[in-house]
């Protein structure tokens, strides 16, 4: 053999022999960032060629071959005159000894195990590639002394090997099974595999990759060329879902899209695995992308077909209830015009029967009201304000409403309450709405003489509700039926029942509101005689209101402040409007006055016979809460409605104790000290002594 | 002194005279227009003291007629009181945005109208015989 003028300077030739694309690129992928100049052939025949043609300076060469395999690759290359020296290196599946020995026996310089280590391959690679190239006797010999020494090695760590023989023959022939496998579901699935090297912060793609994001093939991509692909928006979420992986040293899933090159969008299904060293630290993420443009679209195209049939049974029902209220307007005034007398005395059984229509003039307009509330809470269109709201109150409103039918027919009305029941934290006029549901239900399938009773107390099971009972003295209800009775549409099919049977929405309303305000809704058989319908709901506290209010990672700024709005009528409420009206105008016009993710408006506390308050908790200093209330006061002179003569408004805030801005500020017990805090100030400032 | 005045702006005929019967019973002077386009012209013409407005109209809609009140400064001032079948939610607030100073439901409830109606305008006069159609006492 012959040294080459200039050899220095000349990349080493390394040829690269497998039948698997798969494994070529891989160690493509390995060494050309180490300069060698790399060739490679799928078979022995086409390896034997390309030695005779390019005369590589070394021969990575698997053994498991179609056709002519390893081991007869190298017996010709070492059997040939001009080809002996150039060092092979043998790639073997772990622990496959006999393999080993007949590749010693054929000539083999080296091995390298399957599946390859990076560091392990240049390093051996180099010191081969260096030691053929050099050519020299020395080198030769040294070369010669090297192989001498590594099979000696090789031999003994043979021997240790063949302890475990078994299990390890076992577990290769499974780690090949797999190997072959995952190859197979890759290519089918056309899944693109990549390796982040956190070390480098680099990427190494196999070429679905390349081809599913549109990039030229190349060996180690910057981490930064991949995260330019990514479409902005979607970027920060794949990389806190990375992160969290590698923190929690485990695996994880994204969605996200991507932009190609020539500028068109797909969709990426991603799923990671962290992979550690041998210190237990990361060190490497590998990962499977696959393309899902496809499915994504016809998911969209799925949901806006839904979303457009349900847009059209909403308004076919909301266009048809009121198409119904139109001509039932005209037959519910001439009917009043009559019993009016407007037209004329009518006698006995005239007024009679107008009655008659006219109360079934009010269940139709009932069951019109159900369809557009069912269609409501379907559509998400219905709005839930939370706020303190007295029991007492509202069960009264209801009896003033129902008395009148009650009456009618004959049967009591009657409450129980503890007069000092804490309030709610609920929506007044959905309480109402739902007492007034139960109430006429009642009143409905309860004989004439009946009684219908309302009781009202704190839940035994459980002291953060309370609990509303309203029982009847009627036909009562099967065990069945109380079970189905809250459903949509679900009638109750008794003989015993004769009553007109409606839509069968009123409970399904009801279930959903007492859900919707946080609590549960549920209907007994009485033993002595009819039923009970039993709801809860939240105790109102201001603690448990205001402390979640505050659960918030995007834990804000340097000091808090309370912003306090009082509005006083030393006489009667003025006129002109409704109380809940004007509260709800005060409240919008407070919302909208306040920046979305720094301050936040806290729940109405129970409203006084002649003063209602606000408060805004609002995380600025000074000088920030002065703008923000001024903003306040500039909206509400600017609303002439909201400042009916007779009512006073005030303004005013209060810095709030600053609190250690650390770490430890975001754990529950700082937050709850801050909930206290705002408790504390709302109290001693607005309510002396008023609150427990 | 004369009674008050008030403009039915409805385009149902069975409606307006179910209107006219009541709020004469009531001693309320009526006008009527019965689309979108004629309402502020009817307005103009006889400066009713009050104006019920229905949502639903032909030529326009509510919101369009209470858009030219608006825009009218002889008539801004005149209290308007909508009154459709249209749902109460949404259109409630976008009416009393809009300028209305109440929101009824179809189908209404006499005694509440009459008490909004009075609200805003003052009680009828009592005193005054109704121009009924027929001649029978009103009830109170």
């Amino acid at each position: 053999m012959t040294s080459q003028p200039g050899i220095a300077d000349r990349a080493p030739r390394i040829l690269i022999v497998d039948d698997e694309r798969h494994n070529r690129q891989l160690m493509e992928i390995m060494l050309t960032p180490e300069g060698f100049h790399l060739l490679t052939a799928a078979s022995g025949e086409e390896a034997l060629d390309m030695v005779a043609r390019e005369a590589p300076d070394l021969i990575l060469l698997d053994i498991m071959m179609p056709g002519m395999d390893g081991y007869e690759v190298a017996g010709r290359i070492k059997g040939n005159l001009a080809t002996k020296d150039i060092p092979v290196i043998m790639v073997t599946a772990l622990g496959d000894r006999n393999a080993r020995m007949l590749g010693l026996e054929a000539g083999a310089e080296d091995f390298l195990t399957k599946p390859v280590d990076r560091a392990e391959l240049v390093v051996r690679v180099k010191n081969l590639a260096r030691l053929k190239t050099a050519g020299d006797d020395k080198h030769h010999l040294m070369l010669e002394d090297e192989v001498g020494s590594r099979t000696a090695d090789l031999v003994t760590r043979t021997e240790t090997l063949e302890q475990q023989a078994v299990d390890r023959e076992q577990a290769g022939a499974a780690l090949r099974l797999l190997t072959e496998r995952l190859s197979l579901a890759t290519a089918v699935a056309r899944l693109g595999v990549w390796e982040w090297d956190l070390g480098s912060d680099s990427l190494t793609w196999d070429a679905t990759m390349f081809d599913m994001y549109g990039l030229p093939h190349q060996a180690d991509l910057p981490y930064a060329r991949w995260a330019a692909a990514v479409l902005p928006e979607d970027l920060p979420a794949v990389e806190a879902g990375r992160r969290s992986s590698i923190d929690a040293k485990g695996q994880g899933s994204s969605e996200y899209r991507i932009v190609l090159p020539d500028g068109m969008r797909r969709s990426i299904s991603s799923v990671e695995r962290v992979i550690l060293d041998y210190r237990g630290t990361v060190s490497r993420v590998i990962g499977v992308d696959m393309d899902v443009t496809e499915r994504k679209s016809a998911e969209e195209a799925l949901e806006l077909i839904r979303q457009d049939q349900l847009r059209f049974k909403d308004d076919f029902l909301s266009h048809v209830s009121h198409e119904l209220r139109s001509p039932l307007t005209a037959i519910k005034q001439f009917t009043s015009i009559l019993l009016g007398g407007l037209a004329g005395e009518l006698n006995k059984e005239q007024r009679e029967y107008q009655e008659i229509v006219l109360k079934n003039i009010g269940q139709l307009q009932s069951m019109i009201d159900d369809l557009l509330e069912v269609t409501r809470l379907e559509t998400g269109k219905l709005t839930i304000a939370l706020e303190s709201v007295s029991l007492g109150d509202a069960v009264t409103d209801t009896f003033n409403t129902l008395q009148e039918t009650a009456r009618a027919r004959g049967i009591t009305l009657s409450c129980t309450m503890p007069p000092d029941l804490a309030q709610a934290y609920a929506d007044q006029t959905r309480v109402r709405q739902i007492l007034i549901i139960l109430l006429d239900n009642a009143i409905k399938f309860t004989p004439e003489g009946g009684a219908v009773t309302v009781q009202a107390r704190l839940h035994k099971e459980d002291p953060r509700f309370l609990l509303l009972e309203v029982s009847d003295t009627g036909c009562g209800i099967s065990p069945e039926t109380t079970e189905r009775i809250f459903e949509r549409l679900y009638q109750v099919s008794e003989p015993t029942q004769t009553s007109r049977k409606g839509l069968g929405l009123g409970l399904y309303i009801c279930k959903e509101l007492v859900t919707r305000q946080g609590g549960r809704i549920w209907a007994q058989r009485r033993e002595e005689k009819g039923s009970t319908f039993s709801f809860t709901l939240p105790v109102f506290s201001l603690y448990s209101t205001i402390a979640p209010l505050f659960r918030n990672d995007k834990w804000p700024a340097e000091s808090v402040a309370l912003v306090m709005l009082e509005a006083s009528w030393p006489g009667a409420w003025p006129a002109a409007q409704s109380r809940e009206e004007w509260s709800q105008e005060v409240r919008d016009i407070l919302q909208r006055c306040l920046l979305p993710n720094l301050d936040v408006l806290l729940p109405s506390v129970s409203p006084g016979s002649q003063g209602e308050r606000f408060f805004v908790a609002a995380f600025a200093a000074e000088a920030g809460t002065a703008i923000l209330v001024n903003r306040i006061r500039g909206q509400l002179e600017r609303a002439p409605g909201l400042n009916p003569p007779g009512l006073t408004i005030a303004t005013s805030y209060t810095m709030l104790p600053p609190w250690p801005r650390d770490a430890e500020a975001t754990t529950e017990a700082a937050l709850s000290g801050m909930a206290t805090h705002l408790i504390q100030a709302m109290t001693s400032h607005i309510f002396p002594g008023c609150l427990s | 002194m004369s009674n008050k005045k008030i403009l039915i702006v409805e385009d149902d005929a069975d409606v307006r005279l179910g209107y006219r019967i009541l709020l004469n019973a009531h001693h309320y002077d009526t006008s009527f227009a019965a689309d979108a386009a004629t309402a502020a012209g009817e307005a103009r013409k006889h400066q009713p003291d009050l104006i019920i407005l229905d949502l639903g109209l032909p030529a326009g809609d509510g919101f369009l007629v209470l858009e030219r009140l608006h825009n009218i400064p002889e008539l801004t001032s005149i209290p308007v009181v909508v009154v459709s079948a249209r749902d109460f939610h949404g259109n409630r607030e976008k009416a009393l945005t809009a300028g209305a100073k109440a929101y009824v439901q179809k189908p209404w409830n006499d005694t509440e109208l009459l008490a909004i109606i009075s609200g805003l305008i003052g009680a009828p006069e009592t005193e005054t015989r109704p121009v009924a159609p027929a001649e029978v006492p009103v009830e109170t």
